[in-house]
Formats: structure tokens, C-alpha cells, sequence
């Protein structure tokens, strides 16, 4: 076993917040270096040098627990002390208020209800698809960004599933605008529509692409920023599974 | 490791880095040749309490780049450290006195 396997192995073991964890992973590395070359100045052969720095380097359980308890991050901390049943809920309810702020800000302030309405059903879905799609990338801002929870099962939720449902949901407002336009035209080519009325049916569908386009691309913005700072952390892409 | 073991832990890495800035390896191996193999500290004993170290502001870790294949940490005392190292120091010359005491008066 080589020291980047037994290394590697370490660092999918441990459960520490990134970057804590490559700066500790850097450390022991350094370590293994020295313990390494002091084994050979001692005059051992090189199998013989990489097994004492190996034995020398061992971390047992509790000292893992120990590190993982020094670096928790504060706001886990706080977390903490919650009472079970709600520490599960926290995350959820910290994605969802910006979210759910936004939208009661929009309602109040802007006149969008009238807006929406005006794109007809397909307006809904999308913004069903978009805004579920807006709540997961929120969901793994909180857990990534703000709690620090960068365990493997945590980790794991690294899919392109928002990004799936961005594209579905701009699909569903494309075909909604195209679907109203085909609608007008076949009004109009039928004499059914004219001046006013052929202006305001004109406007009608564009909901529809306005709505679509901007979330598709809040979340492809939004993916690419934590993904961004994943990297930033130096969070493995992709994520090391522990072994077993 | 016990409360006593780790308090012991951390005040023989305290005195190593008060001889200067030390890696890890370093601390255990001064450790081992100060106390002539009486004390050890074990990577998984040392590395929480160099953690912890830094966290409380005890000691500061720097990376060295000049020796060895791979960049070393070492850490070295802050002003908060020694006067720590000063108070464990002083409390650790009590405990030993009481034991000399005590153990004076069961040879006796």
C-alpha cells in the first residue's frame, strides 16, 4: 500500500469539513515524509522505512473522533444542542426561506400573479419544475456552504438533478409559448383576431419564455457557483466514498 | 486517552515548542529523547492536541517547503502559549514536589 492510498483512504474516513480536511490530509503527508526519512537515516531498507512511518502514522478511532470534535464547525455546534427532531428540519427551513421570502416579496410588491396568470397553465408547471429545482440548489448551498456537512452520505446528493429539472421546466415554457402562438396565429389566419385584441394575444405566451429562461438560468448560475466553491474548499470532484 | 492523559499530552507539547517551532514528528521524536522513552505521543495522541493548539490561539502552524518531498506544518508558540506553558509548567513543579512529599514520607 502506497502513502497516497493509505492517505486517501484516511481522508474518505475522516469526517471533517472541507478544507480542513486536504489541510490535515497535507499534513499527515508532510508527516509521513519525515518519519519516512528518519526510518532510512536509522539505516532501514525502503520497505522496512515505509512500514515504521506507516505504524508511526496510525490514527485509531478515537483519535479521528477527537479531530472531527476540534474542527466541527460552529454553527453544527450550535446545531447541536437543538433537540433531535428539529436539527433535521433546520437545513430544510434554511433553504426554503429565501426562497419563500422571495416569492411573498414578488406577490406583494410586483405585480406578478397578473403575469403569470397571462401565460396560462404552463406557467405553473414550470414554475413548479424551476422552483423545486431552485429549493434542492438552496438545500445544498446550507449544507455544503453554511453547516460545513461535507460527509461522503452529504456528498452524495452532488447529482445534476436541479439542472434536469431547469431544463425541463424551460422546455415546458418554450413549448407553452409555442403552443400559445400556434393558438393566436390560428385565430388570426382565421379572421377571429385583429387590431387590440391581436396585440394583447401577441403578449399573452411571452410569460411563458421570460419565466422559463430565468430560472433555467438561476439555476444553472446557481449550480455553477457552489460548485465553484466546492472547488474552492478543495472538495474532491467527485466526492471519495468510504471504503470498506 | 484519559482527561489526565491528555492534559499531560498537551503540556509535553507545549514544552517541546518552547524549545522552538517544531512538525509533528519533530515534537514526538523530542518528546521520546527528552524523557528517554518514558513519554511517547502517538501521531493519533498529538495531532488533535496540535489542532486544538492553534485553535485556542496557543500555537501558530506555518508550512515549510525547504525540507523533504512533501510541505511540513510547524507550529510554534504565540505570546498566549508560553504563558500558558508558564502556568502548566508551574503547576506540573507542585504536583511533583507533593509527590516527592509523599513519597519521602512512605520511604520514611
Amino acid at each position: 500500500m502506497t502513502f497516497d492510498d493509505v492517505l486517501g483512504e484516511l481522508e474518505s474516513r475522516v469526517d471533517l469539513p472541507y478544507p480542513e480536511r486536504a489541510l490535515v490530509i497535507d499534513e499527515l503527508a508532510g508527516e509521513l515524509d519525515a518519519a519516512y526519512c528518519a526510518a532510512r537515516d536509522q539505516g532501514l531498507d525502503e520497505p522496512a522505512a515505509r512500514e515504521a512511518a506507516l505504524k508511526a502514522l496510525a490514527l485509531d478511532a478515537s483519535a479521528i473522533a477527537t479531530l472531527e470534535a476540534v474542527h466541527l464547525p460552529a454553527v453544527r455546534r450550535a446545531l447541536a444542542r437543538l433537540p433531535a427532531p428539529l436539527r433535521g428540519w433546520v437545513d430544510s427551513l434554511a433553504a426554503a426561506a429565501p426562497l419563500f421570502g422571495f416569492i411573498l416579496y414578488t406577490f406583494y410588491e410586483v405585480p406578478l400573479l397578473t403575469f403569470f396568470r397571462e401565460g396560462g397553465l404552463a406557467v405553473w408547471l414550470l414554475l413548479a419544475l424551476g422552483g423545486l429545482a431552485v429549493l434542492l440548489e438552496l438545500h445544498r448551498a446550507v449544507v455544503w456552504l453554511v453547516l460545513r456537512d461535507h460527509s461522503a452520505a452529504s456528498l452524495r446528493r452532488d447529482t445534476s438533478t436541479p439542472l434536469y429539472l431547469a431544463a425541463a421546466a424551460l422546455l415546458v415554457g418554450l413549448q407553452g409559448a409555442a403552443l400559445g402562438y400556434y393558438v393566436i396565429l390560428g385565430l388570426w389566419a382565421e379572421g377571429r383576431l385583429e387590431g387590440v385584441r391581436l396585440k394583447e394575444a401577441l403578449r399573452e405566451p411571452l410569460p411563458n419564455v421570460v419565466v422559463a429562461t430565468t430560472i433555467a438560468a438561476l439555476v444553472v448560475l446557481l449550480h455553477g457557483v457552489i460548485k465553484a466553491a466546492l472547488r474552492a474548499l478543495r472538495v474532491p470532484q467527485p466526492p471519495k466514498e468510504p471504503r470498506t | 486517552m484519559s482527561d489526565a492523559g491528555k492534559s499531560r499530552a498537551l503540556f509535553l507539547a507545549l514544552l517541546a515548542l518552547a524549545e522552538g517551532p517544531k512538525h509533528g514528528y519533530e515534537i514526538s521524536s523530542w518528546v521520546s529523547a527528552k524523557s528517554a522513552g518514558f513519554f511517547t505521543l502517538s501521531f493519533g495522541a498529538l495531532y488533535p492536541i496540535l489542532h486544538k493548539l492553534e485553535q485556542d490561539g496557543l500555537a501558530r502552524g506555518s508550512w515549510d517547503n525547504s525540507g523533504g518531498a512533501r510541505a511540513r506544518k510547524v507550529y510554534a508558540l504565540t505570546a498566549k502559549g508560553k504563558k500558558a506553558l508558564a502556568d502548566e509548567r508551574s503547576s506540573y513543579r507542585e504536583l511533583a514536589l507533593a509527590f516527592d512529599r509523599l513519597l519521602g514520607e512512605s520511604k520514611g
